[in-house]
């Protein structure tokens, strides 16, 4: 019983073990310090999308081999990573992006968003952004757009889409 | 021996803090004092005088566009928010400071938290701060601070 346990734990070779263990656990950190950003969803402006305390994952390296994309939940970077802003991506860079009693329109077409529950009549002004520049919302348009934060973010604040 | 030397660095980082040791100390005194607790009188007093030595007194706080100057609009501005009587909580983190090489000024970016307890319901805010500290009179104080909007309003 105790030799089955014992093998059942350091496995028929233990020296072999402890190299697969190190390995795991070196290629575990190596993740978890480059690969992604846990995160924990705090306040109501991605609701109902991302609900208050809501453990979300932000891979780090999406971005270094492509572009952010509209439409994608991304994280954005304060001075450093122990906050950071969840906003929805709705244009990139060369876009024109206006809001119409609500309704977003980008480049001149109102864009389908499944994702936003209640709509306030919130208006804003044509914007056309400029090289590396991205505009966030937020998925809770049904909260006064003053009180919302909301705007253009240049592309280097942005670590990476939330993938889970 | 190895112990010994461990020992010794670390009595002699404890006992002659560098200047950026200091200034992040000065960073989190800051912190704390703002964050007093307004339903306590007695405190809100010390606060007041503590957070009149912790500002130069040309200091400039910049936010959303509006700039108060000097130590007096600094200080008369935190005083109408504590006499609201909602609880509120100021964290500053992920601080990056870098001395002049004089000695004699430093930059602190970071991120400040303010959470306000308004009815028992927190509302938390996350802002990037760029500040500057002066050492004056054997202590660092704040001289400059900007609340950076990391998106930027329409």
């Amino acid at each position: 019983m105790a030799d089955g346990l014992a093998r059942l734990v350091v496995g028929r070779d233990p020296a072999r073990t402890l190299v697969r263990a190190t390995v795991l656990v070196v290629m575990a950190g190596l993740v978890i310090t480059y690969g992604i950003l846990p995160v924990r969803g705090q306040g109501p402006s991605m609701q109902p999308t991302i609900g208050n305390g809501q453990l979300l994952i932000v891979s780090r390296v999406s971005y270094r081999l492509r572009a952010p994309r509209r439409g994608e939940v991304v994280a954005v970077r304060l001075a450093g990573e122990e906050a950071v802003l969840i906003k929805r991506i709705l244009a990139g860079p060369g876009d024109q992006i206006a809001i119409d009693d609500g309704l977003v329109v980008v480049n001149d077409v109102a864009i389908d968003e499944p994702y936003v529950e209640h709509r306030m009549p919130w208006r804003m002004q044509a914007v056309t952004l400029a090289t590396g520049q991205y505009f966030v919302v937020g998925d809770n348009r049904g909260m006064p757009m003053a009180l919302h934060t909301m705007g253009t973010v240049a592309g280097e604040r942005l670590i990476g889409p939330v993938v889970w | 021996m190895v112990a010994v030397a461990l020992v010794a660095y670390l009595a002699w980082g404890w006992l002659v803090p560098s200047d950026e040791d200091r200034v992040r100390a000065a960073v989190s005194a800051l912190a704390e004092t703002l964050s007093s607790d307004p339903a306590d009188p007695l405190g809100q007093v010390t606060s007041l005088a503590r957070l009149r030595t912790q500002l130069a007194a040309d200091v400039v706080v910049t936010a959303a566009g509006t700039q108060l100057r000097g130590r007096d609009a600094v200080t008369g501005l935190w005083q109408r928010v504590r006499a609201s009587g909602d609880a509120a909580r100021v964290r500053l983190f992920d601080l990056t400071v870098v001395v002049g090489a004089d000695g004699a000024t430093a930059t602190v970016e970071g991120v400040a938290e303010l959470t306000l307890e308004r009815g028992g319901v927190p509302e938390r805010e996350v802002r990037e701060v760029h500040a500057t500290f002066v050492a004056e009179d054997d202590a660092w104080r704040l001289a400059a601070a900007t609340m950076v909007e990391a998106i930027t309003p329409p």
